[in-house]
């Protein structure tokens, strides 16, 4: 999932991909996924029963709609959207 | 007053797949492995004379198991015993663990388990003790000489050096201090180099980091050109530490763990006479990240 996120031109805050941290999670609002290998101090059992993840370990099993921790962001970064639309990074 | 712990003898962390973990422990940051366990892999620096340094043991979660320090001589192990009583500290004695003696095991302020203890089987390093070569040949990966330093978190870090200071004896190196003058963080030794332990502050029984020696700048660089082709996370570096002058690299293991590599040849050597140096909070960046100038935003907040 972050892979793909980051892969898109997107950023979002991230950790150690590793799994081991939490900085990374999300939830799950519609969709499927395979949680992977996580630590169980970070995703607790209760968390990930009300759909939360850690994006760094999780695999997307079908289209997905998730929402991001209070402290997270999604942005678009500027050189890919420039990058998309003129073919070449703009200055 | 003598000193009487020589070093950070173990570190045991958490992995959340030992299979995993143990390939890139013994051919990305090449350390030694001693034996596998059960569920526990003991493992050291090519350098280290004691059976092993470091524990990997599968978990559900990644993070600490323990720290344990090594002793001068078994007369200090009882010195701590009454020192441990005197302050009322509880702990249990370990009759005895993996190829080692009698430990005492207590909890840290910090929510850390913390051992001491002196017996460790002598296994010699990879090296002959007559006439011996500088080093092994056949090394795979980073192959770091030894263990150096752990940092871990603590959500009272005041509480926590004071600890370290006042019943374990702990000198302390360097320390970050808020505008009252209170320690935010602090850098304390007991051999004498720049630190054996650091404390910074964080959940209680947080892992930051378990570093381990690479003492040139071509060893810097190479060892992270070993991380790289491997596509190991860097976390950040290679770098500067203001705090300590050393080099390093902060990296990941699989398991999300961090790691440290520390470089000895610019940090320097402490002198029982040595007063500790003080970086105040708006100097925070350059204290921790000499050449960037700024914290990044995984230092304080990315652990396990």
């Amino acid at each position: 999932m972050l892979t793909a996120i980051l892969g898109s031109g997107a950023t979002v805050t991230f950790g150690c991909r590793g799994g081991g941290c939490g900085t990374c999670k999300m939830r799950v609002i519609s969709g499927h996924i395979d949680h992977g290998r996580y630590s169980a101090a970070v995703l607790p059992e209760e968390e990930k029963t009300s759909g939360w993840f850690l994006s760094c370990q999780a695999r997307a099993l079908s289209d997905l709609t998730v929402e991001l921790t209070a402290a997270n962001k999604y942005r678009v970064l500027i050189w890919w959207r420039r990058l998309n639309s003129r073919g070449f990074p703009q200055r | 007053m003598p000193y009487r712990i020589s070093r950070l003898g173990l570190v045991e962390i958490r992995s959340l797949d030992l299979d995993r973990d143990l390939d890139y422990y013994l051919n990305v940051l090449g350390l030694q492995l001693t034996a596998r366990e059960g569920k526990t892999a003991y493992m050291k620096g090519w350098d280290e004379r004691h059976a092993y340094s470091f524990a990997l043991t599968e978990s559900d979660r990644a993070g600490m198991v323990r720290m344990a320090f090594r002793t001068v001589d078994s007369e200090d192990l009882d010195y701590y015993e009454k020192r441990l009583r005197e302050f009322g500290i509880k702990f249990d004695t370990i009759p005895e663990d993996y190829r080692r003696g009698r430990a005492l095991r207590f909890a840290a302020p910090s929510g850390h388990t913390v051992e001491l203890y002196n017996e460790m089987d002598y296994t010699g390093n990879m090296l002959p003790t007559v006439n011996p070569a500088p080093w092994p040949e056949g090394l795979r990966g980073i192959a770091p000489p030894r263990l150096d330093h752990t940092l871990v978190t603590a959500p009272e870090p005041a509480k926590a050096i004071e600890f370290f200071q006042t019943v374990l004896e702990f000198r302390l190196s360097e320390m970050l201090v808020a505008p009252d003058g209170t320690p935010i963080a602090a850098w304390l030794w007991q051999r004498p180099a720049p630190h054996d332990l650091a404390i910074v502050p964080g959940k209680p029984g947080g892992f930051h980091h378990a570093a381990f020696v690479v003492d040139s700048a071509d060893a810097l660089f190479r060892a992270a050109d070993i991380l790289a082709m491997h596509k190991a996370r860097i976390d950040y570096g290679p770098g500067r530490h203001g705090i300590t002058r050393g080099t390093t690299i902060y990296f990941f293991d699989p398991s999300g763990n961090r790691l440290e590599t520390f470089g000895g040849y610019t940090a320097y050597q402490m002198d029982p006479d040595c007063r500790a140096i003080r970086w105040t909070q708006d100097q925070i960046g350059p204290a921790v990240f000499y050449y960037s100038q700024e914290l990044n935003e995984t230092f304080l907040s990315v652990y396990t």
